[in-house]
């Protein structure tokens, strides 16, 4: 039994402090705001950490990665996520997007596709849902033809595609067989500048930059932008699914918040009534319960042997813990939850605090939705206590 | 990989170990031993206790090294399996304290605020023959004995076994007493709470109700869904504080109550759950699940219920900070 992580992780994260404490600002809270200085932030920070080789630690050596272990890529994304995700959108393009061309990509595509996004170079976004196909996204409608010339016709919609104002390239899902289901289904690795792609925003109270709806109209792609198998396309989502191991580790970013508090909103701290304290306190406790899991679901897949249904678990408490933290941060706050009170200064330790939980509490409300709702995840719990007990 | 030390769990041998009580336990009748327990009390000095002997735990030392604690933990989470009518927890905690008493000694946690000698506590277990000692929040560790009119005050059908003890002259005990006899409590909390959702899961994959099994059906599914992940939250809580407690860890206090407050708070989402999911059934004398429901009790009643466990350890947290990836001290005195 051994709850440390080891000398190794231990200094990754004290040296990815040192990196944010010098490159990112104080009330950085990412790159999805209006102004365009936090998305400049995000990119000066991902070529720094490219410089010092750190972007790509999770990648094989062989692509140029360190082959950093399970826990120095969980304290990589720990310390990225509580900080609110200073490398911005390429944290998909090192996450999954890479990875997913390392297995499956052409010789051709790995030398054209992984150098730029090791190098902190590209954004990628991801075209998977579809007005009609969210938790069901083999329900995709968006098709691709073969033209007379031998290439693709794309077209269709997407929407709720994250980044896809900033990036530059999209892995997108289109139907190239059937009408419905898992078969049928090919990757294309599509630039975004492509003509026929419309972008257009989805204004949300998730903030500026998150929520974008994508037209596809005839748009042109040739097979070198195929990636793996035409009709199999459903093979690289599975990996792609399982790259994300198990997702934002949420629980990073609730817990600091919840550490800051005391400190942020000293001046009202000791009026709290008892019951706000204790709801405090056991929320830092569900930190760390949400943590362990992870940390024992990571083991496992390390391991090789995950169960499904513990996976689900860590999910769904994961996604829960973020709704609940929201709501006791915004409780701490008191009145000013709903912006600063006049006259303010932005700069102001409370101030900078009230406008994370504030950007915490918004986007908690997808918790429970993105990349999986809560639903399909008691679902696939109860599926699997069925079939096994 | 150099850096992979990360080990959740009992090590490979402890697991060994919980698989051999666990069978001798099930051998020995399962859930049989408690369903007599209330009928036949001497079940558990007569029986239990011998087949504890046999099986040579009940020498386990907990404080002797992190293998006798972890072996302790996985016993205890073996009886809870069972609902065992006996005092696992309290009978290998007393192991860590010398005493000239010729009895075997007993050690349980009490809340000791306001409670000075002579006064009383009430203990699960407390009319067995043991020289029983009891650990206060504020550390300090009592010997007790029954009150003349124990008997007569026996618990209801929630707590049969629950006794009134008249607390004698305190000392302080050693840092690790306290955590060390709570959190082995927990562990056989833990091991209730697995049965609870195993035997519900079993009755919902059996009972057929419109033509289906009832676990085919969705809100079925989802009411188990919320009861598992209380429980796997609740289970890492408990391998972490029993790390902690092995370590000797400054905050190993904090990290016995934190994991206390998940079992209690797993307690209520899996055992009602159980109660629901086995319909009427579930209150009969013949269902397991309502054996370890009622004697599930004691453990989340004493020596603090949920609130104050949760308020516990709040004043913990306040005075000590909390110990995570971005550890802060809290400075505010509670109160």
């Amino acid at each position: 039994m051994e709850y440390e992580f080891g000398a190794e992780a231990d200094a990754l994260r004290t040296r990815l402090r040192r990196l944010i404490e010098e490159h990112v600002p104080a009330d950085f809270l990412g790159a999805f705001t209006d102004d365009p200085r936090d998305f400049e932030v995000a990119q000066a920070f991902c070529r720094v950490l490219a410089d010092d080789g750190l972007l790509t630690i999770a990648w094989p050596k062989e692509y140029g990665g360190r082959g950093g272990s399970v826990w120095e890529q969980t304290v990589m994304r720990e310390e990225m996520w509580a900080h609110h995700e200073p490398r911005g959108a390429q944290y998909m393009g090192v996450n999954w997007v890479g990875p997913a061309i390392m297995k499956h990509g052409t010789e051709e595509q790995r030398a054209r596709f992984l150098p730029p996004i090791a190098a902190g170079e590209v954004i990628w976004c991801q075209g998977f849902s579809e007005p009609d196909a969210g938790s069901d996204l083999p329900a995709l409608r968006t098709t691709a033809t073969r033209a007379p010339d031998g290439s693709w016709r794309i077209n269709g919609q997407k929407c709720w595609t994250s980044y896809a104002g900033m990036a530059q390239w999209c892995f997108l899902l289109a139907r190239t067989g059937g009408t419905r289901g898992r078969r049928g289904i090919t990757v294309f690795l599509l630039p975004v500048d492509s003509p026929g792609i419309t972008i257009r925003p989805i204004k949300s109270m998730l903030g500026p930059h998150h929520l974008n709806e994508m037209f596809l109209d005839n748009v042109a792609v040739d097979d070198a932008n195929v990636l793996g198998k035409v009709d199999k396309g459903w093979a690289v989502v599975r990996d792609v699914l399982a790259y994300e191991r198990v997702g934002i580790p949420r629980y990073a970013r609730c817990e600091r918040l919840l550490q800051l508090a005391p400190e942020a909103i000293a001046d009202v701290w000791a009026d709290l009534p008892e019951s706000q304290l204790t709801r405090w306190a056991t929320a830092l406790l569900e930190t760390r319960g949400v943590r362990l899991l992870a940390y024992k679901v990571l083991q496992a897949q390390t391991e090789g042997h995950t169960d499904p249904a513990v996976v689900a678990a860590y999910r769904a408490a994961a996604t829960l813990l973020d709704q609940n933290v929201a709501e006791v941060l915004m409780d701490l706050l008191g009145s000013a939850a709903l912006g600063p009170a006049a006259p303010a200064d932005p700069g102001h330790p409370a101030a900078r605090f009230a406008a994370a939980v504030e950007d915490h509490w918004r986007y908690a409300q997808a918790a429970t939705i993105a990349s999986g709702t809560i639903e399909m995840q008691r679902n696939l719990i109860g599926r699997t206590l069925a079939r096994h007990g | 990989m150099a850096d992979a030390r990360f080990e959740p769990g009992f090590d490979e041998e402890i697991r060994d170990l919980e698989s051999v009580v666990r069978r001798a336990l099930r051998d020995a009748g399962g859930f049989d031993l408690v369903m007599r327990s209330e009928r036949e009390p001497q079940v558990r000095t007569g029986e239990v206790e011998p087949l504890l002997a046999s099986l040579e735990v009940l020498d386990l030392v907990p404080d002797a090294g992190e293998k006798e604690l972890q072996a302790a933990a996985a016993v205890c989470r073996a009886a809870g399996a069972f609902a065992l009518p006996y005092p696992v927890p309290e009978r290998l905690a007393g192991n860590t304290l010398s005493s000239s008493d010729s009895a075997a000694v007993a050690l349980t946690v009490i809340d000791d605020r306001g409670v000075g000698v002579g006064g009383r506590a009430r203990v699960n277990m407390g009319d067995l023959p043991f020289a029983w000692r009891l650990v206060g929040r504020s550390g300090r560790v009592a010997p007790a004995t029954p009150a003349a009119d124990a008997q007569a005050r026996r618990g209801g059908l929630l707590g049969p076994f629950v006794t009134d003890l008249v607390v004698g002259e305190s000392a302080p005990g050693a840092p690790v007493t306290l955590p060390l006899a709570l959190h082995l409590q927990s562990f056989a909390l833990l091991g209730m709470l697995e049965s609870a959702l195993d035997l519900t899961v079993a009755h919902a994959r059996d009972r057929v109700q419109f033509g289906a099994p009832i676990i085919q059906y969705q809100a079925v599914q989802h009411r188990l869904a919320d009861a598992l992940t209380a429980l796997q939250l609740f289970e890492q809580q408990a391998f972490y504080a029993l790390w902690s407690v092995g370590r000797r860890r400054a905050g190993s206090l904090a990290d016995v109550v934190g994991a206390r407050v998940a079992g209690l708070r797993a307690a209520d989402e899996v055992l009602r759950a159980g109660h629901q999911l086995h319909g009427a059934t579930g209150f009969c004398d013949e269902a397991a699940i309502s054996w370890v429901s009622r004697h599930s009790q004691p453990l989340r009643r004493l020596p603090l219920n949920r609130p104050e466990t949760e308020r516990w350890f709040t004043e913990l947290v306040l005075r000590d900070g909390f110990d995570g990836l971005f550890p802060s001290k809290v400075a505010r005195p509670p109160g």
